[in-house]
Protein backbone atom coordinates (compact mmCIF):
# COMPACT_ATOMS: atom_id res chain seq x y z
CA UNK A 1 0.00 0.00 0.00
CA UNK A 2 1.11 3.52 -0.77
CA UNK A 3 2.58 5.53 2.32
CA UNK A 4 0.29 8.73 2.34
CA UNK A 5 1.56 12.48 2.27
CA UNK A 6 5.80 11.05 2.64
CA UNK A 7 6.37 12.93 -0.89
CA UNK A 8 7.64 16.23 1.52
CA UNK A 9 9.81 13.72 3.74
CA UNK A 10 11.62 12.42 0.43
CA UNK A 11 11.57 15.23 -1.57
CA UNK A 12 14.72 16.80 0.57
CA UNK A 13 16.53 13.32 -0.26
CA UNK A 14 15.67 13.81 -3.96
CA UNK A 15 17.22 17.06 -4.19
CA UNK A 16 20.15 16.31 -2.14
CA UNK A 17 20.78 13.75 -4.89
CA UNK A 18 20.75 16.03 -7.69
CA UNK A 19 23.12 18.54 -5.58
CA UNK A 20 25.43 15.21 -5.38
CA UNK A 21 24.94 13.72 -9.24
CA UNK A 22 25.03 17.52 -10.87
CA UNK A 23 27.43 19.51 -8.96
CA UNK A 24 29.89 19.15 -11.30
CA UNK A 25 27.09 20.57 -13.95
CA UNK A 26 26.66 23.64 -11.48
CA UNK A 27 30.17 25.21 -12.45
CA UNK A 28 28.84 27.36 -14.34
CA UNK A 29 27.87 31.18 -13.73
CA UNK A 30 24.82 31.23 -11.99
CA UNK A 31 25.27 27.44 -11.19
CA UNK A 32 26.36 28.25 -7.70
CA UNK A 33 23.50 30.10 -6.73
CA UNK A 34 21.77 27.28 -8.03
CA UNK A 35 23.37 25.03 -5.63
CA UNK A 36 22.72 27.25 -2.74
CA UNK A 37 19.16 27.32 -3.92
CA UNK A 38 18.80 23.78 -4.24
CA UNK A 39 20.25 22.97 -0.43
CA UNK A 40 17.99 25.81 0.45
CA UNK A 41 15.13 24.10 -0.27
CA UNK A 42 15.92 20.89 0.75
CA UNK A 43 16.51 22.32 4.25
CA UNK A 44 12.86 24.28 4.08
CA UNK A 45 11.26 21.04 2.60
CA UNK A 46 12.95 19.31 5.74
CA UNK A 47 11.76 21.75 8.20
CA UNK A 48 8.20 21.94 6.38
CA UNK A 49 7.41 18.50 7.12
CA UNK A 50 9.60 18.54 10.90
CA UNK A 51 7.20 21.65 11.92
CA UNK A 52 3.77 21.05 9.97
CA UNK A 53 3.34 17.14 9.88
CA UNK A 54 -0.04 15.99 8.63
CA UNK A 55 -0.88 12.92 10.78
CA UNK A 56 -2.13 10.46 8.21
CA UNK A 57 0.68 8.20 7.75
CA UNK A 58 -1.74 5.30 7.75
CA UNK A 59 -2.08 3.82 3.99
CA UNK A 60 -5.35 2.83 3.06
CA UNK A 61 -6.43 -0.36 1.02
CA UNK A 62 -7.20 1.74 -2.13
CA UNK A 63 -3.99 2.81 -2.72
CA UNK A 64 -2.89 -0.86 -3.20
CA UNK A 65 -2.46 -0.56 -6.85
CA UNK A 66 0.34 -0.32 -8.71
CA UNK A 67 -0.07 3.25 -10.39
CA UNK A 68 -0.77 4.74 -6.95
CA UNK A 69 2.75 3.92 -6.16
CA UNK A 70 3.84 5.28 -9.78
CA UNK A 71 1.59 8.72 -9.18
CA UNK A 72 4.22 8.65 -5.55
CA UNK A 73 7.10 8.16 -7.17
CA UNK A 74 7.32 10.24 -10.39
CA UNK A 75 5.53 13.02 -8.42
CA UNK A 76 8.58 13.67 -5.87
CA UNK A 77 10.81 13.00 -9.22
CA UNK A 78 8.33 15.99 -10.89
CA UNK A 79 8.76 18.30 -7.72
CA UNK A 80 12.30 17.87 -7.50
CA UNK A 81 13.10 18.06 -10.91
CA UNK A 82 11.21 21.54 -11.10
CA UNK A 83 12.66 22.95 -7.65
CA UNK A 84 15.83 22.50 -9.31
CA UNK A 85 14.61 24.47 -12.53
CA UNK A 86 13.25 27.02 -9.96
CA UNK A 87 17.00 27.01 -8.81
CA UNK A 88 18.66 27.84 -11.95
CA UNK A 89 16.24 30.64 -12.28
CA UNK A 90 16.58 32.38 -9.22
CA UNK A 91 20.25 31.99 -9.34
CA UNK A 92 20.61 33.93 -13.27
CA UNK A 93 17.60 36.30 -11.78
CA UNK A 94 20.19 37.09 -8.73
CA UNK A 95 23.19 37.41 -10.73
CA UNK A 96 21.90 39.20 -13.25
CA UNK A 97 20.74 41.80 -10.86
CA UNK A 98 24.84 41.95 -9.23
CA UNK A 99 26.63 43.98 -11.82
CA UNK A 100 29.95 42.55 -10.57
CA UNK A 101 29.02 39.08 -11.94
CA UNK A 102 29.06 40.16 -15.28
CA UNK A 103 26.37 41.21 -18.56
CA UNK A 104 23.05 40.78 -16.89
CA UNK A 105 21.83 39.51 -20.25
CA UNK A 106 24.63 36.71 -20.22
CA UNK A 107 23.64 35.77 -17.02
CA UNK A 108 20.35 35.17 -17.67
CA UNK A 109 20.72 32.96 -20.72
CA UNK A 110 22.99 30.81 -19.44
CA UNK A 111 21.01 29.88 -16.64
CA UNK A 112 17.68 29.59 -18.78
CA UNK A 113 19.29 26.35 -20.90
CA UNK A 114 19.88 24.30 -17.85
CA UNK A 115 16.67 25.78 -16.34
CA UNK A 116 14.91 24.85 -19.03
CA UNK A 117 16.60 21.25 -19.34
CA UNK A 118 14.99 20.53 -15.86
CA UNK A 119 11.79 21.77 -16.41
CA UNK A 120 10.99 19.44 -19.58
CA UNK A 121 12.61 16.41 -17.03
CA UNK A 122 9.95 17.80 -14.40
CA UNK A 123 7.19 18.07 -16.77
CA UNK A 124 7.31 14.41 -18.11
CA UNK A 125 7.83 13.05 -14.60
CA UNK A 126 4.88 14.85 -13.37
CA UNK A 127 2.79 14.26 -16.40
CA UNK A 128 3.44 10.51 -15.91
CA UNK A 129 2.60 10.71 -12.54
CA UNK A 130 -0.70 12.90 -13.63
CA UNK A 131 -1.89 10.14 -15.95
CA UNK A 132 -1.32 7.53 -13.04
CA UNK A 133 -3.04 9.00 -10.36
CA UNK A 134 -5.83 9.62 -12.97
CA UNK A 135 -5.55 5.57 -13.84
CA UNK A 136 -5.73 4.57 -10.12
CA UNK A 137 -8.88 6.98 -9.50
CA UNK A 138 -10.62 5.60 -12.51
CA UNK A 139 -9.67 1.75 -11.39
CA UNK A 140 -10.96 2.60 -7.87
CA UNK A 141 -13.03 5.52 -7.52
CA UNK A 142 -14.44 5.39 -11.31
CA UNK A 143 -13.58 8.94 -12.32
CA UNK A 144 -10.26 10.27 -13.04
CA UNK A 145 -10.43 13.26 -10.63
CA UNK A 146 -12.17 12.68 -7.34
CA UNK A 147 -13.29 16.44 -5.71
CA UNK A 148 -12.64 15.26 -2.23
CA UNK A 149 -8.88 16.12 -2.60
CA UNK A 150 -8.16 19.69 -2.63
CA UNK A 151 -4.99 18.83 -3.48
CA UNK A 152 -5.19 17.91 -6.80
CA UNK A 153 -5.99 21.77 -7.98
CA UNK A 154 -2.35 22.29 -7.09
CA UNK A 155 -0.77 19.49 -8.93
CA UNK A 156 -2.75 20.50 -12.01
CA UNK A 157 -1.62 24.09 -11.10
CA UNK A 158 1.84 22.96 -11.27
CA UNK A 159 1.17 21.37 -14.91
CA UNK A 160 -0.23 24.71 -16.37
CA UNK A 161 2.26 26.57 -14.42
CA UNK A 162 5.35 24.54 -16.83
CA UNK A 163 2.95 24.19 -19.68
CA UNK A 164 3.07 27.93 -20.37
CA UNK A 165 7.00 27.76 -19.16
CA UNK A 166 7.78 25.45 -22.18
CA UNK A 167 5.29 27.52 -24.66
CA UNK A 168 7.50 30.65 -23.66
CA UNK A 169 10.96 29.13 -23.67
CA UNK A 170 9.83 27.26 -27.16
CA UNK A 171 8.18 30.60 -28.82
CA UNK A 172 10.30 33.09 -27.17
CA UNK A 173 7.13 35.33 -26.54
CA UNK A 174 8.14 37.45 -23.78
CA UNK A 175 11.49 39.06 -23.66
CA UNK A 176 14.77 37.58 -21.67
CA UNK A 177 13.77 38.92 -18.16
CA UNK A 178 9.93 38.69 -18.00
CA UNK A 179 10.81 34.48 -18.78
CA UNK A 180 13.30 34.39 -16.02
CA UNK A 181 10.67 36.25 -13.64
CA UNK A 182 7.70 34.12 -14.62
CA UNK A 183 10.20 30.70 -13.74
CA UNK A 184 11.92 32.30 -10.68
CA UNK A 185 8.95 33.57 -8.81
CA UNK A 186 5.99 32.07 -10.26
CA UNK A 187 8.35 28.09 -9.47
CA UNK A 188 8.65 29.54 -5.95
CA UNK A 189 4.86 29.78 -5.45
CA UNK A 190 3.76 27.25 -7.49
CA UNK A 191 6.54 24.60 -6.03
CA UNK A 192 5.12 26.05 -2.45
CA UNK A 193 1.50 25.65 -3.46
CA UNK A 194 2.41 21.62 -4.53
CA UNK A 195 4.06 21.31 -1.19
CA UNK A 196 1.30 22.64 0.65
CA UNK A 197 -1.03 19.73 0.71
CA UNK A 198 1.16 17.34 2.08
CA UNK A 199 1.59 19.39 5.37
CA UNK A 200 -0.87 19.87 8.29
CA UNK A 201 -0.98 22.08 10.97
CA UNK A 202 1.58 23.13 13.19
CA UNK A 203 3.16 20.78 15.79
CA UNK A 204 6.36 21.24 17.91
CA UNK A 205 8.38 18.03 17.56
CA UNK A 206 10.19 18.09 21.30
CA UNK B 1 -22.94 36.99 -57.65
CA UNK B 2 -19.93 38.07 -57.89
CA UNK B 3 -20.02 41.25 -55.81
CA UNK B 4 -21.64 39.11 -53.24
CA UNK B 5 -18.35 37.45 -52.90
CA UNK B 6 -16.53 39.95 -52.93
CA UNK B 7 -17.84 41.44 -50.08
CA UNK B 8 -17.88 37.76 -48.18
CA UNK B 9 -14.15 37.74 -49.15
CA UNK B 10 -13.67 41.25 -47.63
CA UNK B 11 -15.84 40.27 -44.04
CA UNK B 12 -14.09 37.19 -44.06
CA UNK B 13 -10.65 38.87 -44.52
CA UNK B 14 -11.80 41.98 -42.15
CA UNK B 15 -13.21 40.52 -39.36
CA UNK B 16 -12.68 35.99 -39.85
CA UNK B 17 -9.16 35.87 -40.02
CA UNK B 18 -8.10 38.60 -37.29
CA UNK B 19 -10.44 36.78 -34.58
CA UNK B 20 -9.08 33.31 -36.32
CA UNK B 21 -5.59 34.54 -35.36
CA UNK B 22 -6.31 36.06 -32.23
CA UNK B 23 -7.81 32.94 -30.68
CA UNK B 24 -4.70 30.60 -31.79
CA UNK B 25 -1.97 33.27 -30.65
CA UNK B 26 0.90 31.69 -28.67
CA UNK B 27 0.30 34.88 -26.61
CA UNK B 28 -2.94 33.71 -25.28
CA UNK B 29 -1.87 30.24 -24.84
CA UNK B 30 0.66 31.62 -22.29
CA UNK B 31 -1.63 34.21 -20.66
CA UNK B 32 -4.52 31.24 -20.36
CA UNK B 33 -2.12 29.12 -18.95
CA UNK B 34 -0.98 31.66 -16.26
CA UNK B 35 -4.97 31.96 -15.58
CA UNK B 36 -5.59 28.20 -15.02
CA UNK B 37 -2.95 28.54 -13.09
CA UNK B 38 -4.46 31.24 -10.72
CA UNK B 39 -7.91 30.08 -11.10
CA UNK B 40 -6.99 26.77 -9.64
CA UNK B 41 -4.65 27.89 -6.57
CA UNK B 42 -7.80 29.87 -5.81
CA UNK B 43 -9.51 26.30 -6.10
CA UNK B 44 -7.14 25.25 -3.51
CA UNK B 45 -8.14 27.27 -1.35
CA UNK B 46 -11.67 27.14 -1.70
CA UNK B 47 -11.63 23.58 -1.68
CA UNK B 48 -9.77 23.11 1.29
CA UNK B 49 -12.07 22.19 4.20
CA UNK B 50 -15.20 22.22 2.05
CA UNK B 51 -15.17 19.62 -0.25
CA UNK B 52 -18.31 18.41 0.68
CA UNK B 53 -20.04 20.81 -1.83
CA UNK B 54 -17.84 19.24 -4.64
CA UNK B 55 -17.41 15.70 -4.19
CA UNK B 56 -21.38 15.30 -5.11
CA UNK B 57 -19.94 15.96 -8.71
CA UNK B 58 -18.63 12.96 -8.90
CA UNK B 59 -22.11 11.37 -8.56
CA UNK B 60 -24.63 13.46 -10.04
CA UNK B 61 -22.74 14.85 -12.68
CA UNK B 62 -22.17 18.58 -13.99
CA UNK B 63 -25.84 20.01 -14.70
CA UNK B 64 -27.23 18.98 -11.38
CA UNK B 65 -24.40 19.82 -9.50
CA UNK B 66 -24.44 23.36 -10.63
CA UNK B 67 -27.72 23.88 -10.69
CA UNK B 68 -27.71 23.38 -7.23
CA UNK B 69 -24.50 22.96 -5.12
CA UNK B 70 -22.49 25.60 -7.78
CA UNK B 71 -25.56 28.27 -7.51
CA UNK B 72 -26.21 27.81 -3.88
CA UNK B 73 -22.03 28.27 -3.03
CA UNK B 74 -20.88 30.72 -5.06
CA UNK B 75 -18.48 32.25 -3.29
CA UNK B 76 -16.96 28.68 -2.83
CA UNK B 77 -18.09 27.20 -6.36
CA UNK B 78 -17.24 30.81 -8.66
CA UNK B 79 -13.55 29.19 -9.41
CA UNK B 80 -14.54 26.25 -11.28
CA UNK B 81 -16.94 27.84 -13.72
CA UNK B 82 -13.89 29.87 -14.49
CA UNK B 83 -11.82 26.71 -14.80
CA UNK B 84 -14.86 25.66 -17.34
CA UNK B 85 -14.68 28.57 -19.23
CA UNK B 86 -10.82 29.02 -19.41
CA UNK B 87 -10.35 25.28 -20.68
CA UNK B 88 -13.19 25.75 -23.46
CA UNK B 89 -11.03 28.69 -24.12
CA UNK B 90 -7.67 27.04 -24.13
CA UNK B 91 -9.17 24.08 -26.36
CA UNK B 92 -10.14 26.84 -29.06
CA UNK B 93 -7.06 28.31 -29.05
CA UNK B 94 -4.85 24.53 -28.83
CA UNK B 95 -6.81 23.59 -31.86
CA UNK B 96 -6.36 26.34 -34.13
CA UNK B 97 -2.84 27.07 -33.39
CA UNK B 98 -1.87 23.26 -33.75
CA UNK B 99 -4.07 23.04 -36.41
CA UNK B 100 -2.30 25.88 -38.97
CA UNK B 101 1.10 24.35 -38.00
CA UNK B 102 -0.24 20.97 -38.78
CA UNK B 103 -0.91 22.27 -42.29
CA UNK B 104 2.12 23.80 -42.76
CA UNK B 105 3.98 20.14 -41.51
CA UNK B 106 2.12 18.33 -43.80
CA UNK B 107 3.06 20.79 -46.84
CA UNK B 108 6.29 19.92 -46.28
CA UNK B 109 6.64 16.82 -44.90
CA UNK B 110 8.93 16.17 -47.94
CA UNK B 111 11.65 17.82 -46.46
CA UNK B 112 12.00 15.68 -43.27
CA UNK B 113 13.11 11.73 -42.92
CA UNK B 114 10.53 9.53 -41.16
CA UNK B 115 12.22 9.66 -38.02
CA UNK B 116 12.42 14.06 -37.83
CA UNK B 117 8.69 13.88 -39.22
CA UNK B 118 7.61 11.93 -36.55
CA UNK B 119 9.87 14.57 -34.18
CA UNK B 120 7.68 17.33 -35.30
CA UNK B 121 4.77 15.52 -34.96
CA UNK B 122 5.02 15.08 -31.58
CA UNK B 123 4.20 18.38 -29.65
CA UNK B 124 0.66 18.10 -32.00
CA UNK B 125 0.01 14.80 -31.14
CA UNK B 126 -0.24 16.13 -27.33
CA UNK B 127 -2.07 19.26 -28.05
CA UNK B 128 -4.60 16.90 -29.85
CA UNK B 129 -4.72 14.35 -27.13
CA UNK B 130 -5.09 17.60 -24.42
CA UNK B 131 -7.96 18.40 -26.62
CA UNK B 132 -9.50 14.84 -26.58
CA UNK B 133 -8.91 14.36 -22.67
CA UNK B 134 -10.65 17.61 -22.42
CA UNK B 135 -13.81 15.97 -24.22
CA UNK B 136 -13.03 12.45 -21.99
CA UNK B 137 -13.85 14.78 -19.11
CA UNK B 138 -16.75 17.14 -19.88
CA UNK B 139 -18.97 13.78 -21.85
CA UNK B 140 -18.03 12.03 -18.62
CA UNK B 141 -19.51 15.01 -16.38
CA UNK B 142 -22.74 15.19 -18.74
CA UNK B 143 -23.62 11.57 -19.74
CA UNK B 144 -22.40 9.34 -17.38
CA UNK B 145 -25.08 7.40 -15.46
CA UNK B 146 -23.89 6.64 -12.12
CA UNK B 147 -25.74 4.91 -9.06
CA UNK B 148 -24.41 5.02 -6.10
CA UNK B 149 -24.43 3.46 -2.46
CA UNK B 150 -26.01 0.33 -4.10
CA UNK B 151 -25.72 -1.95 -0.29
CA UNK B 152 -25.90 -5.34 -0.34
CA UNK B 153 -25.75 -7.94 2.31
CA UNK B 154 -25.26 -11.85 1.23
CA UNK B 155 -28.85 -12.86 -0.59
CA UNK B 156 -29.79 -9.51 -1.52
CA UNK B 157 -29.84 -8.46 -5.08
CA UNK B 158 -29.91 -4.83 -7.07
CA UNK B 159 -31.27 -4.17 -10.69
CA UNK B 160 -29.65 -2.43 -12.96
CA UNK B 161 -31.38 0.22 -14.51
CA UNK B 162 -31.81 -1.66 -17.85
CA UNK B 163 -34.05 -3.65 -16.18
CA UNK B 164 -32.93 -6.89 -17.45
CA UNK B 165 -29.70 -7.50 -15.15
CA UNK B 166 -29.29 -8.36 -11.77
CA UNK B 167 -26.37 -8.09 -9.29
CA UNK B 168 -26.47 -10.13 -6.02
CA UNK B 169 -24.03 -10.92 -3.10
CA UNK B 170 -23.20 -14.52 -3.11
CA UNK B 171 -20.17 -14.13 -0.34
CA UNK B 172 -18.03 -11.77 1.59
CA UNK B 173 -14.77 -13.45 2.03
CA UNK B 174 -11.66 -11.27 3.46
CA UNK B 175 -8.28 -11.47 3.84
CA UNK B 176 -7.69 -10.59 7.18
CA UNK B 177 -3.72 -9.30 8.01
CA UNK B 178 -2.02 -11.52 10.33
CA UNK B 179 1.57 -10.08 10.55
CA UNK B 180 3.06 -7.30 12.25
CA UNK B 181 4.82 -5.47 9.65
CA UNK B 182 1.63 -2.97 9.38
CA UNK B 183 0.76 -2.96 13.36
CA UNK B 184 -2.08 -0.63 12.76
CA UNK B 185 -3.51 -3.57 10.23
CA UNK B 186 -3.12 -6.18 12.39
CA UNK B 187 -7.12 -8.65 12.48
CA UNK B 188 -8.31 -6.13 9.70
CA UNK B 189 -9.19 -6.76 6.65
CA UNK B 190 -6.11 -6.55 4.43
CA UNK B 191 -8.12 -6.92 0.99
CA UNK B 192 -12.23 -7.19 0.55
CA UNK B 193 -13.16 -9.68 -1.80
CA UNK B 194 -16.99 -9.99 -2.55
CA UNK B 195 -18.42 -12.76 -4.63
CA UNK B 196 -20.82 -11.37 -6.84
CA UNK B 197 -23.66 -13.58 -9.44
CA UNK B 198 -24.49 -11.28 -11.85
CA UNK B 199 -27.37 -12.28 -13.81
CA UNK B 200 -28.44 -11.18 -17.68
CA UNK B 201 -31.45 -12.72 -18.59
CA UNK B 202 -31.31 -16.22 -18.71
CA UNK B 203 -27.49 -16.64 -17.95
CA UNK B 204 -25.18 -16.01 -14.94
CA UNK B 205 -21.68 -15.81 -13.65
CA UNK B 206 -19.92 -15.59 -10.65
CA UNK B 207 -17.30 -12.81 -10.49
CA UNK B 208 -14.87 -11.24 -7.64
CA UNK B 209 -14.75 -7.85 -6.97
CA UNK B 210 -12.51 -6.86 -4.68
CA UNK B 211 -11.87 -2.69 -4.82
CA UNK B 212 -8.64 -2.38 -6.37
CA UNK B 213 -10.19 -2.33 -10.12
CA UNK B 214 -13.88 -2.18 -11.56
CA UNK B 215 -15.93 -5.30 -12.26
CA UNK B 216 -17.23 -4.81 -15.96
CA UNK B 217 -20.92 -6.45 -16.51
CA UNK B 218 -23.97 -5.27 -19.06
CA UNK B 219 -21.86 -1.88 -20.13
CA UNK B 220 -21.97 -0.74 -16.55
CA UNK B 221 -18.82 -0.80 -13.99
CA UNK B 222 -18.59 -1.78 -10.58
CA UNK B 223 -16.84 -0.66 -8.11
CA UNK B 224 -16.41 -1.60 -4.54
CA UNK B 225 -16.72 1.78 -2.47
CA UNK B 226 -17.02 -0.19 1.11
CA UNK B 227 -17.66 -3.21 2.87
CA UNK B 228 -18.18 -4.71 6.47
CA UNK B 229 -16.72 -6.28 8.62
CA UNK B 230 -13.69 -4.34 8.69
CA UNK B 231 -11.75 -6.29 11.11
CA UNK B 232 -11.78 -10.15 12.98
CA UNK B 233 -14.90 -10.64 14.83
CA UNK B 234 -16.37 -7.68 13.32
CA UNK B 235 -15.99 -5.11 16.02
CA UNK B 236 -18.91 -2.70 16.50
CA UNK B 237 -20.96 -4.32 13.87
CA UNK B 238 -19.87 -7.70 12.53
CA UNK B 239 -23.44 -7.61 10.30
CA UNK B 240 -22.00 -8.95 6.52
CA UNK B 241 -22.16 -6.35 3.83
CA UNK B 242 -20.72 -4.06 0.61
CA UNK B 243 -21.51 -0.69 -0.90
CA UNK B 244 -21.02 -0.66 -4.92
CA UNK B 245 -20.87 2.03 -7.10
CA UNK B 246 -22.63 1.56 -10.26
CA UNK B 247 -21.54 3.36 -13.14
CA UNK B 248 -21.66 3.94 -17.05
CA UNK B 249 -19.91 6.26 -18.34
CA UNK B 250 -18.96 6.97 -21.95
CA UNK B 251 -16.04 9.65 -21.48
CA UNK B 252 -13.76 6.74 -20.88
CA UNK B 253 -13.00 5.85 -23.89
CA UNK B 254 -12.08 9.52 -24.43
CA UNK B 255 -9.81 10.56 -21.92
CA UNK B 256 -7.81 6.85 -22.34
CA UNK B 257 -7.48 7.30 -25.69
CA UNK B 258 -6.36 10.83 -24.64
CA UNK B 259 -3.52 9.73 -22.04
CA UNK B 260 -2.10 7.20 -24.40
CA UNK B 261 -1.65 9.37 -27.47
CA UNK B 262 0.04 12.02 -25.01
CA UNK B 263 1.98 9.80 -23.72
CA UNK B 264 3.51 8.47 -27.26
CA UNK B 265 4.09 11.98 -27.64
CA UNK B 266 5.95 12.45 -24.44
CA UNK B 267 7.86 9.78 -25.53
CA UNK B 268 8.62 11.34 -28.60
CA UNK B 269 9.71 14.24 -27.68
CA UNK B 270 11.94 13.13 -24.69
CA UNK B 271 14.17 11.04 -27.03
CA UNK B 272 14.49 13.77 -29.56
CA UNK B 273 15.21 15.40 -27.01
CA UNK B 274 18.10 13.05 -25.60
CA UNK B 275 19.28 12.78 -28.64
CA UNK B 276 19.82 16.07 -29.61
CA UNK B 277 21.79 16.54 -26.16
CA UNK B 278 24.07 13.22 -27.21
CA UNK B 279 24.94 14.75 -31.09
CA UNK B 280 25.99 17.98 -29.11
CA UNK B 281 27.87 16.46 -27.01
CA UNK B 282 29.34 14.36 -29.79
CA UNK B 283 30.06 17.44 -31.67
Amino acid sequence: MMPMYISSAVLPLFLGLIYIFFYRYMEKPGGRSARRFILFFAFLISALTCLFPKDFYIPFLKSAVIFSHLFLVFGILGKGCFLASTAWSIGGFINACLPQIGDPEKCMIQAEKPAIKWAIGGFAFFTVSMFSGELWSCLVWGTPVIWDDPGLTCVMAAWFFYVGMLHLHLTGAWKLKARTLYAACGGIAVNFFNIMPDTGPFRWPF
Amino acid sequence: MAILNTMSMSIFRKYVIPVWNALGSVRLTILLCLALCLDLIAGYVCLDGNSHIFSPMNETGLQEWAVTYGMNSLPLTAWFFILLGLLFFLSVNTFICTTERLYTLFRARKAFTRWKFACRLAPHLMHYAMIIMLLGYLTSYLFSQVIPFVTLIPGSSCTLPDGSCVISLERFEPVFSDSDRLGTYRNRVIEPRAFLKLTDGNSSKIRMINGKAPLRFAGYNLFLMDFSPKKKGGGMSNRTCIVLLVRKDPGVIFYMTGVFLFSTGLLIYVAQFINTKKDNKEE
